[in-house]
């Protein structure tokens, strides 16, 4: 805070336009406690101009945060609705003589609380944004998000947790975030408004490793059965993923005509809907045992699984793939191959 | 021979059997990091590990990977609201698949001291490596290993007033122990690479110091900390965190209701006063504390956190000093803060203080 311009420090220690408005003309808010940020906002309006001519501000949030919706009100007293409409969040940052990296989100929310104080003195209904949310932790939907990335050019996924805090928790939605900025700056450097140079492109997945021999021909059809046999002791260290244990041991379960025809049919998804629900069914014993088995993914007629807890490391793990592999073929009837992975 | 000299003056404050069993690293992280993972190869069949929900990064971080890349089994035992262990679900964790129990002694942000002596115990009944985190509460409070059941004990240097860089790994004789810096055969082949001899030295000075001042220190503490937080009681919807439970006598944390620490810690520094805030907020990542979440303080004061720690260098009247300001500070930011007084019904009925 100390490191921000004297205007910053200034709008933080001695904010103005606090408080409320008595018989406001809209209002308007944006964040929550649990987003650690909120802001609200309500605006006094000549009817017959559409000047803006008092604005007041509540605010919730680190000292940048104040600072923004202080200047926010300065910003938009005097314009008319239209004017303020316009008003982005890189104003804002402009006003305050910049902002630190990190504190973009504050001019964000800004932005977004006098964007629905506008659309509620037009009595327009701010349609609530119902695409996809990607974070667990932030509140962001993708329309969102990818309206932040337009409006300020982001072209790291570091940028867009400074604007909006999404990713800026658990990280588990680090990759679709990635995803998400290399889809919108790709649409953008086709609309000719960002250099592709700059342009963010996701890094590339590590594809599981899965030797030639299991590799399917092709067309779907099952591969091969020249599976490794491994299914009497030789153990499977951890970290080594390898994939193992045709099912060699007698009695075993077979894929019935009608699972095979049956499975032919089917969509990649509901392949996976299917085993993974029997994998689900298959858990508990696992448990029982201080084990643990994931269904990891699909692709053709093989199921790439994770074992952890006990079966790590243990010298039956690949008799159990194999039973594991057994059960998932009565209980789909499909001719089904298991694979462990890391 | 400094080193030596050193060892044994950790030895003392730890109340260790040997001065051999003192391990010299680089600090806390490098001490858990090494402890738990020679924990899990000493005992390949276990593939099960405990954790409190209140750990620091470098035991949770280090539990998430292992669950993540290694399948190791992470059973994270939770607290009540004033910090204190779930015992029953941890009895219910503890087993013959578990390898190692990793308990922090104390809590950083909070000062909340766990039964770790007893937890050891427990664990020991299962045959479990018992590590514990220490790195707060040595130097703060008596520990006597040699009377205990704890395997291996987590120090670092800067906390009990030694440099930066400098921390150390208590190994109970006898335990098998797999170093996790491979090389050369310094400190018995435990931890390979040229010693920090210049920190080593001042580690061993500054753990005989907190030894011999202890006593006096934390009757001093504990009095100023009685002053501060008689204060900060009187503060309108702010809460001691933790207050019923044995904490350390140096912390106090407190929560306010509807206003962010941020912008407290920003007017406190104005006045001179240096506090922190029980949150990562300002670490570069946005979520609140996972320690207030484990202790389910509600949304309202859950980014409100305070942390004031407290020396033998501080006075009483900079306690007063901190009083005096405080309130004002506490009373600016909730005018300006949408929530709490004169907002809506409800967020008053879900104030926690």
């Amino acid at each position: 805070m100390w490191q921000c311009s004297d205007k910053v420090q200034d709008h933080f220690l001695n904010p103005r336009n606090v408080g409320a408005l008595e018989q406001p003309d809209a209002e308007g808010q944006a964040g929550t406690i649990a987003y650690g940020d909120a802001l609200k906002i309500a605006i006094k309006v000549n009817r017959d101009s559409g000047v803006i001519t008092d604005a007041r501000f509540k605010s919730f949030g680190c000292g940048v945060s104040i600072a923004a919706a202080s200047a926010l009100t300065e910003i938009i007293i005097g314009r008319t609705i239209d004017e303020a409409s316009a008003v982005s969040d890189a104003e804002i940052v402009d006003y305050l003589g910049g902002l630190p990296e990190d504190k973009m989100y504050c001019a964000v929310l800004g932005h977004e609380a006098l964007q629905t104080a506008i659309a509620h003195y037009r009595g327009e209904n701010d349609a609530a944004d119902s695409s996809e949310r990607i974070c667990k932790c932030f509140p962001a939907r993708k329309a969102f998000l990818e309206r932040i990335i337009r409006t300020n050019k982001l072209t790291s996924p570091g940028q867009v947790t400074n604007y909006t805090k999404v990713s800026g928790g658990c990280q588990s939605c680090k990759r679709p975030i990635e995803e998400l900025l290399a889809a919108v700056n790709a649409d953008m450097v086709e609309e000719g408004v960002l250099d592709a140079a700059k342009a963010y492109h996701a890094p590339v997945k590590a594809t599981p490793f899965m030797p030639a021999k299991f590799q399917m021909n092709g067309n779907g059809a099952p591969p091969r059965p020249n599976g490794v046999t491994e299914a009497n002791g030789k153990s499977i260290g951890p970290g080594v993923p390898r994939p193992n244990a045709a099912p060699s041991v007698g009695g075993e379960a077979q894929p019935t005509p009608q699972g095979l025809a049956a499975f032919a049919k089917l969509k990649p998804e509901e392949r996976i809907e299917v085993v993974s629900k029997a994998i689900d069914e298959l858990r508990p014993y696992l448990k029982a045992d201080g084990g643990d088995c994931e269904l990891v993914e699909v692709k053709e007629n093989t199921a790439f699984v994770k074992l952890s807890g006990a079966c790590m490391g243990c010298q039956m793990a690949s008799v159990t793939l194999s039973g594991v592999q057994q059960r998932l073929i009565e209980k789909t009837g499909m001719p089904l191959r298991v694979v462990p992975v890391q | 021979m400094a080193v030596q000299k050193a060892r044994r003056q950790v030895q003392a404050l730890l109340g260790a059997d040997q001065a051999s069993e003192i391990m010299f690293n680089s600090g806390g992280t490098e001490s858990v990091n090494s402890a738990i993972i020679s924990a899990l190869e000493s005992a390949p069949l276990r593939r099960e590990m405990i954790v409190s929900a209140i750990e620091h990064s470098a035991v949770r971080t280090l539990a998430d990977w292992l669950a993540k890349n290694k399948g190791i089994r992470v059973h994270t035992i939770p607290v009540d609201r004033n910090g204190r262990i779930d015992v029953v679900a941890y009895k219910e964790a503890l087993s013959e698949r578990v390898a190692v129990v990793s308990m922090m002694w104390a809590n950083n942000e909070t000062g909340t001291i766990l039964p770790v002596v007893e937890l050891a115990e427990m664990a020991k009944e299962v045959g479990a490596t018992f590590h514990t985190d220490a790195v707060q509460a040595v130097g703060k409070i008596p520990i006597d290993l040699k009377s205990t059941q704890i395997d291996m004990l987590s120090l670092s240097g800067h906390k009990l007033h030694a440099p930066k860089g400098i921390g150390a790994l208590y190994l109970r004789k006898g335990l098998r122990f797999r170093p996790q810096i491979k090389g050369g055969h310094q400190e018995r082949g435990r931890r390979a690479g040229t010693e920090n001899v210049p920190g080593i030295v001042a580690l061993g000075r500054a753990a005989e110091l907190a030894g011999e001042r202890m006593a006096d220190d934390a009757a001093y503490l504990t009095a100023l900390r009685g002053r501060l937080e008689a204060g900060l009681r009187e503060i309108p919807n702010a809460s001691i965190v933790a207050f019923e439970n044995d904490r350390l006598p140096n912390t106090t944390s407190v929560v306010f209701d509807y206003i962010e620490s941020e912008s407290i810690l920003l007017l406190l520094d104005k006045e001179g006063i240096a506090a922190s805030s029980g949150s990562a907020c300002s670490s570069g990542s946005f979520e609140p504390s996972h320690v207030l979440q484990a202790m389910n303080v509600p949304e309202t004061a859950l980014r409100g956190a305070v942390r004031f720690s407290l020396s033998r260098q501080n006075t009483e009247a900079e306690i007063d000093r901190v009083l005096e300001v405080l309130p004002g500070i506490v009373a600016k930011l909730r005018e300006i803060s949408p929530f709490g007084e004169g907002a809506d019904a409800a967020s008053q009925e879900n104030a926690y203080a």
